[in-house]
Parts: C-alpha cells; structure tokens; sequence
C-alpha cells in the first residue's frame, strides 16, 4: 500500500510520529539508498495491460530487472542483469525471463521513462529484532535523457507487509492515517513518471477501436474507419522502418488489409474517383511489405521447426535460420525503400487528405447518405452467406483449393465484423467472432503448413543455388517438409468438426437476428 | 518448483547453515524461495529470528488441518520465506503413520505451494525415518554436506544404500565436502578417496570456519553480514555448480 507524501512530512517527522505507543515494537533506519529506476514495455503496452511494471533497477554496481505487480508496487521478480535485452528470449535463464516470454512474446522491450529515487527503509523490529514490516519512503525525479534531471514526482510512502506478521501493519497504518493525515496514493511511480514524460498508457493496441453511430452516413463512418486504420499505419512506420521487432509490419500490414477491405465493401458509399485511385495503391503496399513478412514468420516459426526435428539433426538447419536472417535483411532495406519512395508519401498525404475532408471535391457514391447500419448489415449478411456456400460444398475429398477460397471468404467476413463491431451488440459480435475465429484456426493452420512446406523446398532450392550448403541442411529441411505435412493431413481432418459447429443453431441464429435485414440502401447489385 | 533438501543421518555437518545460506543465495538471485525447517531443534528458524511455533503443530500440517501457506512467515530478505519448526515434530512420524501413503504426505502438502515458489529448501533432521522418507520421495535433488572423515563416508554410503534398497534413487543425490580443514591431513586425504571412487561428489567445499558458526550470533545468513567472506563465496560457488546440476 503506498501513502501521498506531502512535503511538510520529512523522515524525522514520519519516525517522531512511530515512535509513540507502539505496543513493544521499535524502528530501525538503514542507510538511505539512490538508485536510477529505467521502465520498460512494448510497443503496444503488453505489461501495462497485464498489470506489470518491468523496471532495470541500478543501485552503484547491481542492475536487476524487477517484475512489479503494478497495483500493489509489490516486487514479485527480479533477476540480476547486464544491460536491458530487446527480447525476452535474449534474457539469461532466470525468474523475471520465466515471467517475461509469455507476456513479451516476440515484441521488443522499448524505454518508457528514467527516474532517480532516493529511498529510506525504515523496518519495524519485534522483540526478537525481526522485521514485521518495512516502510519505504522514496523521493523521485524524471530523468531527461542527457541525464540531468527534470520534474520532481513527489514523495510516496510504502508499506511493505512482512507475510505471516498480520497485526503491526494496522498498528502502523493507524498511524499514518490518524497521527499524519497521510492519503493514499492514487498510482505509482510509473504511471507518474509516464504523465511527467508526456506519455499516455495504452495509446496504442493492435486492436481496432472504431466509434461508429448506427445512423451515421455511411460515407461518414468510411472517413472515420480509413481514419483510424491510417493512425495505425503511421504509428507503425517508424518500427517498421528500424524493424524493432517483427509486429511493426505485421500491425502495418493488417491495417493496410483491413484498409483495402474497407475501400472493397463500402465502395459505393465512397466516391468512385477515390476508390479507383486507392486501391491500386493499397495493394501495392500490400506487396511491398509481404516479402519482409514472409521472412519474419519463418524466422518466428524456426523454433518449432527446431523442436519438430530429433535432438541430433537440430543444429543441422542452423545454416537455414542464418540464410532467411541474411535475406530478412535485404527484403527490410527493399521495403525502406518503396517506403522513403515519392509513390509512398504520395499516397499517405492523399489518404490523411481525404480522413480529414480535405481532399478536392468529386462526385459523391450512390450510398453515400444512407446509414451505416444498413450497409454494414447486409454486407455482412452477404458475406456469410457466401461463407457457408462455400464450406457446404467441401467434402472429405475436395482440393485444397476449396479450402483456400473459403478461408479468403472468412477473412472478408472477419474484417467486416471487426470494422462494423461498433454497431451491435458486443455480446453477439463476441459469440460470433469467437465461432468464426475457431474455423478460421483450422482454416489457416491448413494453408500456413502447405505455404510453409512449399516455401522450405523453395528455399532448399534457393540455397543451393546461393552454393555452400551442407547436405546434412538439406536433409534436416526435407524432415521438416515430412513432418508439416503430417500436420497439414490432420488440419484437413479435422475441418469437418470446425464447420458443423460453425453451421450449428445458435450461430446460424445469430447471424439471422443481427444481420439479415432488408432496407433501400443495401441493396447493392 | 524445484525441491532441494539438505539431509544427512549424522547430525552436526552443516545441513542447516547450508539450507539457510543457499536459500538467501537463491532468494537473492531473484528466486521465490521458502525454506521449510523440519527439524524439531529449529536451527534454522532461530537463525531467521522467527519463533518456533506452528499453530496446530506437526499433527495439524500433516493432517491437513491447518494449510501450510497459513503458516508461512516471511523472513528479513526479499523472497524468502520460512515454514517454521514446532517442538512437535518430533512426533511427526507418528502423525504420519496414521495416515493413507504415509510416504507421500509431505509431496501432497507441498504441492499447492508450487505457484508461489521457485525453490523450496527442506531442512531435515538428522535421522531415517518415516519424515526423511516423506522427503526423499518430495525432493528432486538431495544436498548430503560430507565431513571428509571416515565415520561420516561411512553414513553416507548408509544412506545411499537405504535409498537404493527403497527404491528412492528417483531424486538427484549431490554431496558435497563440508566444514573442510585445509590444514587437517586426514581431511585432504579422504577428499581425494572419496572423490576418486564415488563420481558425483561436488567440486565446491564448504570451509570450517567461524563465520560460519557466527551466524548463531547473527542470526543471519552468512552472505547478509559477511558477504565477501571465504565461506559466503564457499557457499556461492556451491550454489552456481547446484544450479547446473538441476
């Protein structure tokens, strides 16, 4: 529990307070302490979101990195380090990494603010000298980047139970309360050093978060969604463009597709000039980002093509994970390229131009007034309906290609109801993104694995014309090939359990109640 | 959770100073850390200051009566935690006789507590019995202190051939020399022996000194006021060539 520390209250005041009646307990100082506390997160806040604060702690020659529980303050982790890793799996073996790697997962670790504290512990002692509780008091400052020092962030008191000493903390903390008036703090450090620095928690998700009226034009709600999918695309470029972790593009890339599909199913809401002029671009940037990609999920993936090998033959494909390294390089300095390219500025000032109705005027779409609900309804209906015709007609035996098509079909669906979720009902958008989603796993893992085994003969053939690689390599990849399409035979068995419960009741009913409705507007030809 | 107990059938080698100072050496590393003192004499738990009292006693625990977590009192360090001795159990193989898998309690008991801890050291007494059993099933590795004499090779092989004829092998064994003399030629010499014909003796040695014993007057871990001691970096080597065997 932590306590605001207004200024008038200094260390001799606050052990002047304790040091009345409190019933055969003392209190010992130790040495005041000054350390200079670094915090981390990912881009997209995934400590915050999970109640965590991952700070370096430098205190002279120890670094450690500490794993807060961000309500409490409480330290529940901390690890010895050398210097701050961008990846969790860069980390040494150790309790914070254990914590870290499924939270972090492959997004890197990027500074959020730097603080000096200086703290005093005060222990409260039994009659046996044991401490029964500590009382941390700690004074803090923003630290600028050169390293001088910048706002003051107040003081702040903790209280730091001892477990299994229940009763001095109620004794201690009616002091605090009554004797010195103290309130408790309303958030922590972090959160204050984060305020200091300009910094909102939380201001960037990888999920969309679109506010659309149901009555809103429906030429509106299209300014408003390509609105925020460019937010998403600018705040992705500079992450792309240093490929500080591999979720920059990807985030970039689902942006720039659902932009595409946005463009696609509100086509007659928007001007014909605009969609004739973006969509060629949007599918160019669609290309230019898909090579990196490509290499950023194979590089992702290396692991568990690793695990899948014997213990014997997994050094064997080492040379692969150094070959897709080097080309993730050259196709990243490709994509820096198309993206410091004139075509690319173009299309972004365009797009920003026409978000903020700017861009010169041109003859409005034929769905332009009607409302969003409307359209939104029946193209998702429409979509749905396309969905189940086409999973209808895949049998045990039909091609892959059936299967591919359908899982395009999904896609469009899914991208739908995830633009046009603000119009219904969060429950039913809930149930219905969860069945859609269980078929689209099955949907996806099927089509990934036939990708990736392609892509690994692609790159065995690719690496021996590069030269210099071991047959030992190649005969690893091929083990690899084997046991991915062993994989990919039970995706495809398992489909037909994926689609009965996707056809079944309760989501047919639902896709009837909340979109199949008939109105003027929607009626598209 | 990994469980680590120091145990050895002859009493005064150094189990319970090696328990505490791995423990702080463990808690210090980052790890969530509790050590259970087992033995009735409570060494351990006078060494962290707390009071050897357990409510409900020995008989409470293993019946299940009172949980262990309840029981539990954090100790002057950073993650690390006691489960403090009571002077009850010293009849804690009577309270176990009585029950189902006798054997088996100790590991039931411990077993929620695996989410809350990384390391749990058992402190055991110094006997074969039915608790020492109960630990040699729960323990993934046994820490045996040596003092490099004759007697105590020849408890060791006791143990090791009790373990064997009860099927127990299933939990690491890692002795190690302990409260060595490096003056003592007798000492040197059994080392070199014992060494050569029993593989699996750590390279690390705990040296006799009064450090050590000072922690009785500390009442503390021997890195929290000597750190940079012989004995403190003794015990720090051991528990890094520990940590590689686990």
């Amino acid at each position: 529990m932590s306590f605001e520390v207004p200024g008038s209250v200094r260390l001799d005041v606050l052990k002047a307070a304790l040091s009345g009646d409190l019933e055969g307990l003392r209190i010992s100082e130790e040495k005041p302490a000054s350390c200079v506390r670094s915090y981390y997160d990912s881009f997209d806040w995934r400590l915050y979101r999970a109640g965590v604060v991952l700070e370096e702690e430098i205190c002279g020659e120890e670094a450690r990195l500490c794993w807060r529980n961000r309500e409490s303050g409480r330290l529940e982790r901390y690890q010895r380090i050398g210097t701050v890793p961008r990846f969790a799996w860069d980390l040494p073996m150790g309790p914070v990494r254990d914590r870290l790697e499924p939270v972090l997962e492959m997004r890197a670790l990027q500074p959020l603010a730097r603080v000096q504290v200086g703290s005093t512990t005060l222990r409260v002692l039994n009659s046996d000298d044991k401490t029964v509780l500590r009382l941390e008091l700690e004074d803090a400052c923003l630290l600028h980047t050169d390293g001088t020092q910048g706002a003051a962030l107040g003081a702040c008191l903790r209280v730091v139970p001892v477990k299994g000493y229940d009763k001095p903390p109620a004794t201690v903390l009616g002091v605090i309360r009554g004797v010195l008036g103290l309130s408790q703090a309303p958030d922590g450090l972090l959160d204050q050093a984060l305020r200091a620095a300009g910094r909102r928690p939380g201001d960037y998700s990888a999920k969309l978060d679109i506010r659309l009226d149901p009555g809103m034009p429906a030429a509106e709600a299209a300014r408003t969604i390509l609105g925020v999918l460019l937010d998403v695309v600018v705040a992705n470029e500079a992450g792309t463009r240093a490929d500080l972790d591999s979720e920059f593009l990807h985030d970039f890339r689902v942006a720039v597709r659902r932009a595409r599909s946005a463009l696609s199913q509100l086509r007659k809401a928007l001007p014909p000039s605009l969609v004739e002029r973006f969509a060629p671009e949007l599918r160019w940037l669609g290309q230019i980002t898909g090579p990196t990609r490509d290499l950023d999920v194979y590089l992702l993936t290396f692991g568990d093509y690793q695990a899948a090998l014997p213990p014997g033959v997994r050094e064997d494909v080492l040379p692969l994970r150094e070959f897709l390294q080097r080309h993730q390089r050259q196709e990243h300095q490709s994509l820096v390229r198309a993206l410091d390219s004139g075509r690319y500025a173009t299309l972004r000032s365009a797009w920003r131009e026409f978000v903020e109705g700017r861009a010169p005027a041109a003859d409005p779409g034929p769905h332009a007034e009607c409302a969003i609900l409307e359209i939104a309804s029946r193209q998702i209906w429409r979509d749905y309906r396309r969905v189940v015709r086409e999973g209808s007609a895949i049998s045990d035996d039909s091609p892959a290609t059936g299967l591919h098509e359908l899982r395009k079909s999904c896609k469009k669906l899914r991208y739908a109801l995830e633009l046009f979720l603000a119009l219904y009902p969060p429950k039913a958008t809930r149930k219905l993104i969860k069945f859609l989603k269980a078929l689209q796993d099955n949907l996806g893992e099927f089509q990934d694995l036939e990708v990736q085994a392609d892509a690994l003969k692609r790159l065995a053939a690719q690496m021996m014309r590069e030269g210099q690689v071991q047959a030992d390599t190649l005969l690893a990849m091929g083990m690899l090939v084997e046991a991915l399409m062993l994989r990919k035979q039970a995706a495809r068995e398992a489909f037909a359990g994926h689609w009965s419960t996707f056809t079944g009741r309760e989501n047919r009913q639902l896709y009837k109640d909340v979109f199949d409705r008939r109105g003027d507007c929607g009626e598209v030809a | 959770m990994k469980i680590l107990a120091t145990y050895n059938l002859k009493g005064g080698v150094g189990k319970t100073a090696a328990a505490v100072n791995l423990a702080y050496l463990s808690a210090r590393d980052g790890y969530r850390t509790l050590v259970w003192d087992l033995d009735p004499q409570a060494a351990a738990t006078f060494y962290f200051r707390i009071r050897p009292r357990v409510r409900g006693g020995g008989r409470g625990l293993v019946r299940g009566r009172q949980a262990l977590d309840a029981a539990i009192k954090g100790t002057d360090f950073e993650n690390l935690d006691l489960l403090p001795a009571d002077f009850s159990y010293r009849k804690m193989d009577f309270a176990l006789s009585h029950l189902k898998k006798p054997a088996h309690t100790l590991l039931r008991l411990i077993r929620p507590l695996a989410q809350e801890y990384d390391f749990l050291f058992l402190d055991c007494a110094p006997s074969i019995s039915l608790v020492s059993e109960n630990v040699f099933h729960a323990a993934d590795a046994l820490l045996v202190p040596i003092i490099p004499t004759t007697l105590s090779i020849r408890t060791y092989d006791q143990v090791r051939e009790f373990m064997a004829r009860a099927n127990l092998m299933h939990a690491t064994l890692l002795p190690f020399f302990s409260m060595v003399e490096s003056v003592n030629l007798l000492h040197q010499e059994t080392m070199e022996v014992l060494t050569r014909e029993r593989p699996g003796v750590l390279r690390s040695q705990i040296p006799h000194a009064t450090q050590v014993e000072r922690m009785g007057v500390h009442r503390a871990p021997l890195g929290s006021y000597a750190g940079r001691s012989r004995p403190a970096l003794a015990y720090e080597g051991l528990w890094e060539e520990i940590k590689t065997r686990l």
